[in-house]
């Protein structure tokens, strides 16, 4: 336990150095984090009394989540967040791998030793053959773009039916539409 | 194409069952799946074709959309807030959909 403390201070005193680096090389000084994103960065606890213009990142105001602001993300995508432990994908806020280690301990302490062990369950998808299940989901994450992407999969084969987006996924007539036009296009005879 | 799905003869009948989260958008399909093995099977009167997963439990189109989001979205939302960004495009824009 005490190596793996060591390796985050160590990442967390790269992660410092990496910012200072990319910071000395830029003409314009940071910009201030995302007011939208964060709280102010001076006024948090865990920021030590350091101002906006000495964190290009900060704590997010609830959880332990980093938060990245928009402008530096593009910046920092590649070369910083692998020193995080963070999942690049979701959006800007980014969460410490100890903190993810800090949570499963607390919650869900059974997985942790079962992983530990390398005896974690592993379940396992079934399906009796093609054409069993459909699996169908929409997707919202481009709601904000007014995007509304829908699917459906054919799990035994991976086929995807359709991927259909349009500024709606929750209307049944529409999805039905979807449905019935897959159907038609297989030519069905169960429709006919 | 997959191998299976290219020799697969049953590719022209629709699914034994549809799966999805639980939904009111995804009624439209399960009365429809329902109706038409009711209409060619009788007895299965009174039994719903379509499978209500949990949350999370729908496993196979999650990963397809954690593929999109890891694949194709970085690139591309970047494209769309360039767009939002320089004023081209309004999301709250009806006629720009």
């Amino acid at each position: 336990m005490s190596l793996l403390a060591c390796t985050f201070a160590t990442s967390k005193a790269l992660i410092s150095q990496k910012f200072n680096e990319v910071r000395g090389n830029l003409e314009e000084p940071w910009l201030a984090p995302d007011p939208a994103a964060s709280t102010h960065p001076g006024e948090h606890p865990r920021h030590h009394g350091r101002d906006a213009q000495d964190v290009p990142w900060c704590w997010h105001p609830r959880d332990d989540r980093v938060v990245v602001s928009r402008a530096q993300y593009g910046r920092f995508k590649v070369s910083n967040l692998k020193y995080l432990g963070t999942q690049p994908h979701t959006d800007h806020q980014l969460t410490c791998r100890s903190v993810m280690r800090e949570y499963f301990v607390t919650y869900e302490p059974h997985l942790m030793r079962e992983w530990k062990a390398n005896r974690l369950q592993r379940r396992r998808f079934w399906a009796a053959g093609v054409n069993d299940i459909w699996a169908i989901d929409q997707h919202d994450k481009w709601l904000r773009f007014g995007l509304a992407l829908h699917t459906c999969i054919e799990p035994f084969s991976g086929r995807i039916l359709w991927m259909k987006v349009w500024h709606s996924n929750h209307n049944p007539q529409l999805i039905l539409s979807y449905y019935i036009e897959v159907v038609e296009a297989l030519q069905c005879k169960c429709a006919i | 194409m997959h191998p299976f799905w290219a020799d697969a003869p049953a590719l022209s009948d629709i699914p034994m069952v549809t799966q999805s989260d639980p939904g009111t958008e995804n009624f439209g399909i399960a009365n429809a799946q329902t109706l038409l093995w009711q209409m060619h099977d009788p007895t299965l009167e009174g039994f719903v074709q379509h499978r209500w997963m949990r949350t999370k439990k729908n496993i196979k189109p999650e990963i397809a959309w954690s593929q999109l989001r890891q694949r194709f979205c970085p690139g591309f939302e970047a494209l769309l807030e360039t767009g939002v960004d320089e004023g081209w495009y309004d999301p709250d824009n009806t006629l720009q959909l």
